[in-house]
């Protein structure tokens, strides 16, 4: 008996953790900022701090990694090739800038060192890469993934230039965001 | 309207021609949307236990084909994707095709939950700490590969797939025919 009430208890954490993902959705009709051409579609969904807290909560994410995490700005992006052929991603090739000059995003690299000396399991280290957007990728034709980016925090409203590559010789995709902001940045932001 | 009999036969013949080439030369097979042939490499090792404690290793599956899939609670497209593969895991039940689905760094609790909502029959590997599942180096989650019966990486899907429709059951029963006819 003790099993089941157990077991129910998970399902409706499992099912309260979904929650802010919905909330984020349902409570902002407006599309998503991005960008789409003929060949290919960006899409950009900012985290509050909040929703990444509640997130990587309900994922057993230890409280010392969330509180370092909430020292950044979270989103979710999304690509599609459009194209019959590759569309190679590569984040060094994409630019964050404000009026104030370009942002700076974390790269995957700089995550593993910082989570060795906070003593972080491996299992929430292996959640938290497989949800950023991978530093490379060669997009096949038709492929969507998507993943997390992740930016100092900044009140500043900023565009993304995000260059992708379709092979030697031949002219890179641009697709310009302009108009970003990280999700809470209207109200206080705690400097990291 | 002899001279249109006479296309219609001539097409006729070559798709019947077609049908038996394609069935005697498994090397030959078409497959669908969202997998690619990749080039051959040596499957990682993938040795864990499955979430009822019982062990399994992938190099004791030498001589069937198998199905490896790395898959995650919190990712949308592994939810979507669930569902079908407990259908198509149940049409396999008797074939010699071996499924090796593995959940990436999750504990026993999230996957009980998860797979009792959405594919109840579903017996998954626990890659607990998430190390096989970097082994493997996917592309992103959820992320299929078919590994041949010499323990062969030959292809890899693209994301989620609908892996209970035709085209895909077709393909993975000719793999699994390549295996009966290798025993």
């Amino acid at each position: 008996m003790r099993q089941i009430i157990l077991r129910v208890l998970l399902m409706l954490a499992l099912g309260l953790s979904l929650f802010p993902i919905g909330i984020l959705y349902a409570e902002d009709e407006r599309p998503p900022p991005g960008f789409e051409n003929a060949q290919l579609r960006l899409q950009l969904f900012p985290w509050s701090t909040e929703q990444m807290a509640a997130f990587f909560e309900a994922r057993g994410f230890p409280a010392n990694m969330i509180e370092a995490l909430s020292a950044y700005c979270f989103f979710t992006a999304s690509i599609k090739n459009k194209r019959n052929d590759v569309l190679q991603l590569d984040l060094a090739n994409w630019e964050f800038v404000s009026q104030d000059g370009k942002l700076q995003r974390i790269p995957r690299s700089q995550w593993p060192p910082l989570w060795k000396k906070m003593n972080i399991p491996l299992a929430s280290q292996s959640t938290f890469r497989w949800m950023l957007l991978p530093e490379t990728l060669d997009f096949y034709a038709d492929e969507k993934e998507g993943g997390n980016i992740v930016l100092r925090k900044t009140t500043a409203v900023f565009s993304l230039r995000a260059q992708f590559g379709l092979g030697e010789n031949t002219e890179p995709v641009i697709a310009t965001v302009n108009n970003l902001q990280c999700a809470d940045a209207a109200g206080a932001i705690q400097s990291p | 309207m002899k001279k249109m009999c006479n296309t219609f036969s001539i097409i006729c013949c070559m798709l019947i021609s077609g049908f038996v080439w394609a069935e005697d030369s498994p090397s030959a097979l078409l497959a669908p949307k969202g997998i690619l042939s990749i080039a051959a490499y040596p499957a990682p090792p993938l040795e864990l236990n499955d979430i009822d404690g019982n062990p399994f290793s992938l190099a004791q599956e030498k001589g069937r084909w198998v199905f490896v899939h790395f898959w995650a609670s919190w990712c949308g497209p592994c939810r979507r994707e669930m569902p079908a593969i407990q259908n198509m895991v149940e049409k396999f039940k008797k074939l010699p095709l071996t499924f090796a689905i593995v959940n990436t760094a999750e504990d026993e609790d999230t996957v009980f939950t998860f797979l009792g909502l959405l594919a109840p029959d579903i017996v998954s590997l626990m890659d607990l700490d998430g190390q096989v599942t970097e082994a493997w180096k996917p592309r992103g989650l959820p992320s299929t590969y078919l590994v041949d019966p010499a323990g062969i990486v030959r292809y890899q899907a693209l994301g989620g797939r609908p892996w209970d429709e035709g085209e895909y059951l077709r393909f993975l029963t000719e793999l699994s025919a390549q295996s009966a006819q290798q025993n």
